[in-house]
């Protein structure tokens, strides 16, 4: 067979499976909502969302006026109940409360789960037919999501949990669990939390985003929060690192030493 | 985990107002800072720590009676403030005059957590860091309410 001819078929090979492979994985077009869907006819997440937030548009255009969220009065898209706490836990969290919550974990770059919240950070879906990815800025880390899979019997206990998610239709659900107790700050959770997420993507804009969180060691009952995820085109995600230069603990430890920081 | 005495009936419930998603914004403004005490310094900025998880900056600052006064103001994370305006050796250099309002220090120090931030070479205005109270749960304690 001539040399060239050699060249020519493998080409062809080539080409015939980059197509195939370009077939495969094309994708929908978006439905009457505005919804982009993946090639196997799901909600297409794809892309970087700023939670906490209803305004639609890029991050500037967004958070104009007040810059970013105000999010110690309350994000405007993330509404919860009060936590009903176990009286124990309330109380746990009340002196947390009294102590400026010098004890959060967060002061020490532990991460935790947004939970529709966190608006100053955004968020990257990766979304492939057997996992959803969310990378997060925040503290740098990420949710991993496998679909249609168990949790694993020999769980370790982890500060965001364990994540495995399936499609009810077009509403995403994530079942989270496995998480290490969490005594201190402003929202306390035994090793027993367990949360259930739903996501949907109503439009192109907006992922309406719902929770409820058990937890029959510290809760009366289940706890609820909704939110809102709203894609922030344009937005890049940007290098975290707490530990770089996170000079909270030695204030903190100054002000506790000169009696400045507990409620009286 | 037990009960603890002074919490009676299982029907309480703890209403940690505004603090649902405070966690997720300054780690503990209160510890730090006082929300009472407002405060605004005009100074020249000498150093600048573009650093995670809070930039800090250090002015020159004229005191009352002339003296220098070295402050020092803290302020949100880099990518935070890239996404609202900020860039990294250009928005703010040493040497530039600028007004910062915020919240002091707790112990009275020449520090604070900075709100925004005005230059004098443009007139340019940028939001730098959080409201007060964030991470302090407000000014308002837990209410205790009834289930």
């Amino acid at each position: 067979m001539p040399r060239y001819l050699d060249t020519v078929l493998t080409l062809a090979a080539i080409f015939a499976l980059a197509s195939c492979q370009r077939a495969v994985s094309r994708n929908q077009p978006a439905d009457r909502n505005g919804v982009p869907r993946t090639a196997d006819g799901k909600p297409d997440f794809t892309g970087v969302w700023q939670p906490g937030s209803d305004r639609p548009g890029t991050w500037e255009e967004a958070n104009q006026g007040n810059g970013v969220p105000d999010p110690g009065t309350g994000s405007r898209a993330r509404k919860a109940e009060p936590i009903p706490y176990q009286p124990w836990a309330a109380a746990k969290v009340l002196e947390s409360y009294n102590r400026r919550y010098v004890d959060n974990p967060v002061a020490r770059c532990i991460p935790q789960l947004d939970l529709g919240g966190g608006a100053l950070y955004p968020n990257q879906f990766v979304q492939t037919p057997k996992a959803i990815v969310i990378l997060i800025e925040s503290r740098h880390v990420y949710r991993l999501i496998p679909l249609d899979e168990k949790h694993p019997d020999d769980l370790d206990p982890s500060y965001l949990g364990d994540s495995v998610g399936h499609w009810e239709g077009d509403t995403l659900v994530v079942d989270v669990t496995g998480f290490k107790e969490q005594m201190a700050g402003s929202e306390i959770h035994s090793d027993q939390w367990h949360i259930v997420e739903r996501l949907t993507r109503v439009d192109y804009n907006t992922i309406d985003y719902q929770a409820t969180l058990e937890d029959p060691k510290a809760l009366t009952r289940p706890w609820h929060v909704t939110s809102k995820y709203m894609l922030r085109p344009g937005t890049r995600l940007q290098e975290h690192v707490c530990e770089e230069n996170n000079q909270d603990p030695t204030s903190f430890a100054v002000m506790m030493k000169k009696g400045l920081v507990t409620r009286k | 985990m037990s009960n603890t005495g002074n919490w009676k009936p299982a029907v309480l419930t703890i209403a940690v107002l505004g603090a649902a998603s405070a966690a997720w914004a300054h780690h503990s403004f209160g510890a730090e800072y006082d929300a009472s005490k407002s405060i605004t310094v005009t100074g020249v900025v000498t150093e600048i720590q573009w650093t995670n998880p809070h930039i800090y900056f250090f002015l020159d600052a004229k005191g009352k009676s002339g003296q220098v006064e070295h402050w020092k103001f803290e302020g949100y994370p880099p990518g935070v403030l890239n996404r609202i305006g900020w860039r990294r050796n250009v928005t703010m250099v040493p040497g530039d005059t600028v007004t910062v309002t915020g919240w002091r220090a707790r112990d009275g120090a020449y520090g604070g957590q900075s709100r925004e931030v005005t230059f004098a070479k443009d007139g340019r205005k940028l939001q730098s860091g959080p409201p007060a109270g964030n991470g302090d749960g407000g000014n308002r304690p837990p209410a205790i309410a009834k289930d």
